[in-house]
């Protein structure tokens, strides 16, 4: 199990490393530069090489991606061009409204996805499971983006229940604050609950045909027994790979619906930088979700361990 | 009087393309501490028959239609869901032909035997896990208690099965239904685990229902035999009454179908034809049109049971 451990932290570097040589690369690909973009259109050719030589840009490329590369390896993430400020703390400012966007979203979608298909696969025919068949795919089929417009003009402008858009934090509006998550939660865990929910039912059915399900009747257990223990415990691995695949799915979402909802998040702070061609920005940015995700795939692999106890990693034996 | 009396059992299965009967009228007797060998081909209807007795096939598309089944005078197809968990474990356990798949992967041997004992006797869980342990000591399981804390995955076949025998006679149950039960192992630990499960018979009295293809199996195990072709008895009684004097052709066509050694080149027979599609059975008896005997009437009208003496057949050759 440590041999495995150091071996998958092991490959995270490498991973992160192209990911961050890429990004590095993609960003330069774009016409235009930060110090031009911030000088606007009036700006004269000197000024903007001034701005340049101050932004370190006159520098090779090369150095350029060494100075970042080093930077990265030690934890300093730079300075923003356009905020002026270091890296680190507008990353982590605009986390807060990132995660709590995602981690609602998918603590959603997990409950009511597992439920919805549970109860599909023990109902399986029934109208119950035909009903739920017939909404989990339309979920699925369902664009966030659009979804998410439609429940603003719905819940937002007509009925008035929901603010619009907006962010508030925490600390400033208490459980008011959550108001303003409604809306994009439930534009965003619409498809991952009808992922889920088709997953846990197909995974269930299979399940519940098992030669160990019909043990377990045989025994005499109770019903309920027989579906929560035996064969629920069988189908949990399903739904903790998705869950997984979904956080990281819902950190990328998360860039439309923070838009549309106009929520200061990583989407936001991503796209807008993109814009501004605020080059160190966008690079932390999109390594700290891959991180992320390399990161959330490493923990699925650890809890598959102790979830089954036929996955047991490193020792060649059993 | 029989331990378990089946009468005119009827297990039906609607499906989309029609009903299929795949238990249509059996009944049989199982005596206390003898063998009943259920044979036939696949399909023939022997697994529902079982599961059927303690209301264990998918219900729907599955439906016991009619019959009886009592066990000590009491009629279990009219026990209710929480009545027939009483028996289920505890009068009636089962093992199955697959020990691979048959125990769950993410529970221990041990808490999986404990689970039942449990379940029918007033036990804690420390006393359960060393009754667990006493059972697979009695299944003669190499380190006993290791093992009842190994995973399934971490046994052989032979050794599962072993341990599915353990957990099925735990509540020292007065029937044990075997599904097959040696037909996914090695030839060599199939004679032990059946050695096991005759050991079991004599020490508790257990009655056992033994279904299986193998002919070798039946004659070496059963005191009583039921041939069964798509959902109905075709022959039944003692068994040397019926493998000595066989009287309905797909007995007699089974029992050719037997290797020899002595048989040459030519030693396996087969049986001409297939068996029918159960939705669509053939008019009269369901056996004619692969049968060499074949008369008109076979075509027409279902057979009635003729007695001989300890044995009785389905057929009209003898009415």
């Amino acid at each position: 199990m440590l041999r495995f451990l150091t071996r998958r932290i092991l490959t995270i570097i490498p991973l992160t490393l192209v990911m961050a040589i890429m990004m590095f690369f993609l960003m330069r690909l774009l016409p235009g530069d930060p110090a031009s973009q911030l000088l606007g259109l009036e700006a004269t050719p000197e000024e903007i090489h001034a701005l340049k030589v101050e932004m370190r840009l006159d520098q090779p490329v090369y150095v350029q991606l060494i100075t970042w590369l080093g930077g990265l390896a030690t934890g300093d993430l730079g300075e923003s061009f356009y905020h002026k400020m270091p890296i680190s703390k507008i990353l982590f400012n605009h986390l807060i409204p990132t995660l709590k966007l995602t981690l609602f979203s998918l603590f959603f979608a997990v409950i009511i996805g597992t439920c919805a298909g549970l109860v599909s696969a023990v109902k399986q025919n029934s109208l119950t499971d035909r009903i739920l068949v017939v909404i989990s795919t339309s979920f699925m089929a369902i664009p966030g983006m659009w979804l998410g417009l439609l429940l603003v003009l719905f819940f937002g402008v007509v009925l008035g229940w929901f603010p619009v858009a907006g962010y508030e934090s925490f600390r400033d509006g208490g459980f008011g604050s959550f108001k303003y998550l409604v809306l994009p939660v439930l534009a965003m865990a619409t498809a991952e609950i009808g992922i889920l929910t088709k997953m846990v039912r197909a995974r269930m059915l299979d399940v519940l045909h098992q030669d160990y399900v019909l043990t377990a009747k045989s025994k005499g257990l109770p019903f309920w027994k027989v579906i929560f223990k035996h064969a629920f415990k069988n189908t949990l691995i399903t739904v903790v790979t998705l869950s997984g695949m979904m956080l990281a799915a819902l950190m990328g979402g998360a860039v439309i619906t923070e838009n549309i909802f106009a929520i200061p998040g990583m989407g936001r702070l991503i796209v807008a930088s993109i814009a501004r061609r605020d080059y160190l920005v966008v690079q932390s940015a999109i390594m700290f979700i891959t991180f992320l995700y390399l990161f959330l795939n490493f923990l699925v692999d650890v809890v598959y361990a102790f979830l089954d106890p036929r996955v047991s990693y490193g020792s060649l034996k059993s | 009087m029989p331990l378990l009396s089946v009468r005119d059992l009827k297990t039906y299965f609607n499906v989309f393309m029609g009903t299929v009967k795949a238990v249509d009228g059996v009944s049989f007797d199982l005596e206390r501490g003898k063998t009943l060998g259920i044979v036939g081909e696949s399909g023939s209807g022997k697994t529902v028959s079982c599961l059927s007795l303690v209301k264990l096939i998918a219900m729907p598309p599955g439906e016991i239609v009619g019959g009886q089944a009592l066990l000590d005078g009491e009629d279990l197809l009219t026990l209710s869901e929480k009545e027939l968990r009483k028996v289920r474990g505890r009068k009636i356990s089962m093992i199955f032909q697959e020990p691979m798949t048959a125990l769950n992967p993410l529970f221990t041997v041990g808490d999986q035997i404990a689970e039942t004992i449990r379940l029918h006797q007033k036990v804690n869980k420390k006393e359960a896990f060393e009754k667990a342990v006493e059972m697979l000591t009695a299944v003669s399981i190499p380190a006993p208690r290791n093992r009842a804390l190994s995973y399934p995955h971490q046994l052989s076949g032979g050794m599962k099965q072993r341990a599915m025998i353990a957990l099925a006679m735990s509540c020292h149950p007065q029937i044990l239904i075997a599904d097959e039960p040696s037909t996914a192992l090695d030839v060599t630990v199939q004679a032990q685990i059946l050695l096991l499960i005759d050991e079991f018979k004599k020490k508790y009295g257990t009655s056992v229902i033994l279904v299986t293809h193998n002919m070798g199996v039946i004659t070496s195990t059963a005191d009583d035999v039921m041939v069964m072709y798509v959902g109905k008895m075709v022959e039944r009684g003692n068994i040397y009454e019926v493998f000595n004097n066989p009287k309905h052709p797909y007995t007699v066509g089974l029992l050719e179908c037997i290797l020899k050694s002595t048989g040459g080149k030519h030693a396996l027979k087969t049986m001409p034809g297939f068996i029918p599609n159960p939705i669509n059975k053939p008019k009269g008896c369901a056996f004619n049109p692969r049968c060499s005997r074949r008369m008109s009437i076979c075509m027409a009208e279902e057979p009635p049971v003729v007695e001989f003496g300890k044995h009785v057949a389905a057929c009209w050759l003898y009415a």
